[in-house]
């Protein structure tokens, strides 16, 4: 028996689990490729259009910073995919990480791994059978989304290079996963680490693109827009990505060699033998329970808002053609370049940092879920404390981690400018409209545990359709109603735009009325 | 303390209580036995509130659970038949904060005490436990205090034969303490050893209930007598089955009412030596178990 006796049935086995999941997300993406792409070319009939709208993105500090340069004015493909590369590579990405953590850390906390262990199968054979399943879905993704390219009227040698970023950028995640996946012996705190990866990878390509060049090379969403597909075609760079996930797969089974099933790298530290006199109650055990990730992601913000602040005096410097430069001053001079930055950069944190509450709401549904809920509801905690607590502990700790963005970034900012007060008045303000929306977000998410915990996963479809509703809704033509449901397009672009109070309040209305429904919802059903 | 009466619980399609009656009498300990699926657990939740139930009634201390759920939670501590625990807090900081939600500081109970007699090390992470010691966390925490009813979800089906001994003992003092306490299991020796009344379910419905004493009044006895005089015949004795004659041995079984009969013919038959078993738990709750047909309407009058 070798280290990896096993693996080809365990692979079948994990085929087999994730039978619905994988055909409907490949699927997915390769639909809202095409469809894209299909708009896209409906869209700009003639080559002058296309030039336009292209320089128009180019010279758009916002627009670089959330989706990347476009490298070549003239080619309807490179304007085609140049919002896809985001979007298509965040949906690979976290496809493969799922699917490695899914079949290595989640079946070791859950004792399937022991059950399977049992049998004739090697040391190695989980989580090579799960790396496997995750480049096959990789592979999958980019062939899918290649194809669909080709047959919405691009060109074939463009649609394979496309393709293969995809891909790319899926092994690399699925590497991240399955190391983090060692790292800890908690599934959640392995998906803390992918998530801030693929966040930090993000926040890179996007500071790389519209200021100091080179950090995009440190980032994999980087690699696929620097492959230029419909562009340069650049095949030699998606080398990258593939030697970094080689070289991930190793590490990650190295330590696997090092380490015990159902153990982490980090040994678990023993406890303390009695209990906090904090910890006295529903709140109390979910501050106690969310105070790592709290800290986790406050500092992640720490440092975000810090490099964003550092790097925003020298937006433009990148971008901007002389002619572009003469029309800024007009309008009212570099600030409102740098304006446009903050408010794209605040935004995309808006919609990051809503993952980190529907992480909170997740969580208290996964109590319910493992039979927690039983232990705490007969101690003489109410129905109601459950839930205002978690609702509190969700709207409560975003905002925190906003305001330490905001904070963050301003006082970086202002450092260099000189003027602490004035960039605290143009930041902050923009990082704090942004959280009725992001309540809004979550008050569906708690609405979805108080429907049914056991559904809860669906609060990252409210995730995606949000995000998919609220940035290629206008490109797919999709009526303005379905734009206008996503909760973001509603919030006023700060600093640029003026205050507006009433979609602000609006906002906060709903998501508040949403909450209550989800309350009563929560009173008045089965637990467990 | 805790009255049910024609409980209905249904998930979907599946009727998981099925006119379930059980009444539980201050003060005692109660047995609810029955096999893996009968609806065990789902009656304990329903009684806690955490169900919504479909049809019969449910009271506990006289009141409604899905109602008065807390107020009833404040006099009670449960314990889980699959106990979870949160992975990284300490077996100790889970047993205070199950204390403290429940409004008693931990200071104040016998946490100690328990903590020593169950071998626990309070201060491991609940993630190292073992199903056993995970169980221990939950029994120390429920049984430190005194909550006027327990309520016991198969809690010993992780614990070792000594442990199991500790958790024995424990009961009968909070027996003596005037604790009510609802032990759900299927292990039968352990509700053979420490309840006072029993209700056998199956299928979501009671099939069997009452006394230990009062179950197997209503089952047969195991006779087997060596007699003087080769019988030539017998008389009609109401109860009498399985009646095998051999050699002068006489083996057979025997309802209650057949056995002064029974005993009476022995003697006029010369008996040189009898042995008599009672049938165990075990053989009741077999039969209870694979004959709800033939068990149904044979419930023991309630004391």
């Amino acid at each position: 028996m070798t280290s990896l006796t096993g693996t080809p049935s365990l692979l079948g086995l994990a085929l087999r689990r994730d039978r619905v999941l994988l055909p409907v997300w490949i699927g997915s993406i390769a639909l809202l490729s095409a469809f894209t792409v299909r708009a896209t070319i409906d869209l700009y009939d003639t080559q002058l259009a296309l030039r336009m709208a292209a320089r128009g993105v180019n010279e758009s500090p916002a627009l670089v910073a959330m989706y990347g340069p476009i490298p070549d004015e003239t080619s309807l493909g490179a304007i085609a995919v140049f919002k896809l590369i985001l979007m298509g590579g965040l949906f690979t990405g976290f496809l493969t990480a799922l699917l490695v953590r899914r079949h290595t850390r989640v079946d070791e906390e859950s004792g399937r791994a022991e059950l399977l262990g049992g049998t004739v199968v090697g040391s190695r054979a989980l989580l090579v059978a799960a790396l496997a399943e995750a480049v096959l879905a990789a592979l999958l993704v980019g062939l899918g989304v290649a194809v669909a390219n080709d047959l919405a009227g691009l060109d074939t040698a463009g649609s394979l290079v496309f393709g293969a970023g995809w891909v790319g950028l899926g092994l690399v995640s699925a590497a991240i996963a399955a190391v983090a996946a060692q790292l800890t012996s908690s599934a959640r705190s392995g998906a803390g680490i992918v998530a801030a990866a693929l966040g930090a990878a993000f926040l890179l390509r996007s500071l790389g693109d519209v200021t100091v060049g080179w950090l995009s090379w440190l980032s994999p969403f980087g690699w696929v827009s620097k492959a230029e597909p419909y562009a340069g075609d650049r095949w030699w760079v998606l080398t990258v990505p593939l030697l970094v996930a080689a070289a991930g797969f190793g590490l990650a089974i190295v330590l696997r060699d090092h380490r015990d099933l159902g153990g982490g790298v980090f040994p678990a530290r023993a406890g303390r033998p009695d209990g906090s006199r904090w910890m006295a109650g529903i709140s109390g055990l979910w501050w106690r329970l969310g105070r790592l990730p709290l800290a986790i992601w406050s500092t992640g913000m720490v440092l975000f808002g810090a490099l964003l602040g550092g790097v925003a005096p020298q937006v433009g410097d990148m971008l901007m053609s002389d002619r572009a430069r003469e029309m800024f001053e007009r309008l009212g001079g570099v600030g409102t370049l740098q304006d446009m930055f903050l408010s794209a950069e605040t935004s995309i944190m808006a919609i990051v940092v809503t993952a980190y509450a529907y992480t909170v709401v997740t969580r208290a549904a996964a109590e319910e879920d493992e039979g927690r809920a039983e232990l705490v509801l007969p101690t003489g905690t109410t129905r109601d404390a459950v839930f205002v607590a978690t609702w509190a502990q969700a709207w409560l700790a975003s905002a925190g981690v906003m305001l330490v963005f905001g904070l963050s970034a301003s006082v970086s900012f202002g450092i260099q400018e000189g003027d602490l007060g004035g960039t605290l008045g143009r930041v902050l303000p923009a990082a704090l409209v942004q959280l009725p929306a992001l309540w809004l977000m979550t008050a569906l998410a708690l609405g979805v545990w108080a429907w049914r915990a056991r559904l809860v996963h669906l609060v990252w479809v409210i995730l995606v359709a949000g995000l998919v509703l609220g940035e290629l809704g206008e490109l797919l033509g999709l009526p303005q109603w379905m734009v206008d449901l996503a909760p973001y397009s509603h919030v006023p672009r700060l600093p640029v735009e003026t205050m507006s109070w009433p979609p602000v309040l609006a906002l906060l209305a709903v998501a508040v009325v949403v909450a209550g429904l989800a309350w009563l919802r929560y009173r008045s059903r089965d637990i467990g | 303390m805790i009255q049910v009466q024609g409980l209905v619980k249904d998930f979907g399609r599946v009727r998981a209580l099925d006119g379930l009656d059980l009444t539980v009498a201050p003060g005692e300990i109660h047995g609810f036995l029955g096999p893996n699926g009968a609806g065990k657990s789902t009656t304990i939740r329903a009684l806690l509130g955490l169900l919504r139930t479909d049809g019969g009634s449910a009271s506990v201390f006289g009141l409604d659970p899905w109602r008065d759920g807390v107020e009833i939670h404040r006099r009670l501590a449960y314990v889980p038949g699959d106990v979870s625990l949160w992975p990284n807090l300490s077996g100790g900081e889970v047993i205070d904060l199950l204390l403290r939600m429940r409004g008693i500081r931990p200071a104040s109970t016998r946490r100690a005490e328990l903590l020593e007699r169950f071998e626990l090390d309070p201060a491991k992470r609940s993630r190292t436990y073992s199903k056993g010691n995970r169980q221990k966390v939950a029994l120390v925490a429920a049984l430190a205090d005194d909550a006027p009813l327990l309520i016991l979800d198969e809690p010993t089906a992780g614990l070792d034969p000594l442990m199991e001994h500790v958790f024995r003992e424990c009961l009968r003092e909070r027996r003596e303490g005037g604790t009510t306490i609802l032990l759900s299991s299927h292990i039968l020796s352990e509700v053979e050893a420490v309840c006072d009344r029993v209700t056998i379910i199956r299928e979501g419905r009671a099939v069997e209930r009452g006394t230990l004493a009062e179950l197997r009044h209503l089952r047969r006895t195991k006779v087997r007598a060596e007699v003087a005089r080769e019988p030539d015949g017998w008389p009609e004795i109401p109860g009498l089955h399985d009646l095998s004659v051999h050699d002068h041995v006489v083996s057979c079984t025997v309802e209650a009412e057949g056995m002064a009969p029974l005993l009476a013919e022995l003697n006029r038959l010369g008996v040189v030596s009898l042995t008599s078993a009672p049938p165990s738990l075990e053989e009741l709750f077999m039969e209870a178990y694979r004959s709800p047909g033939r068990a149904e309407g044979r419930t023991a009058p309630r004391p």
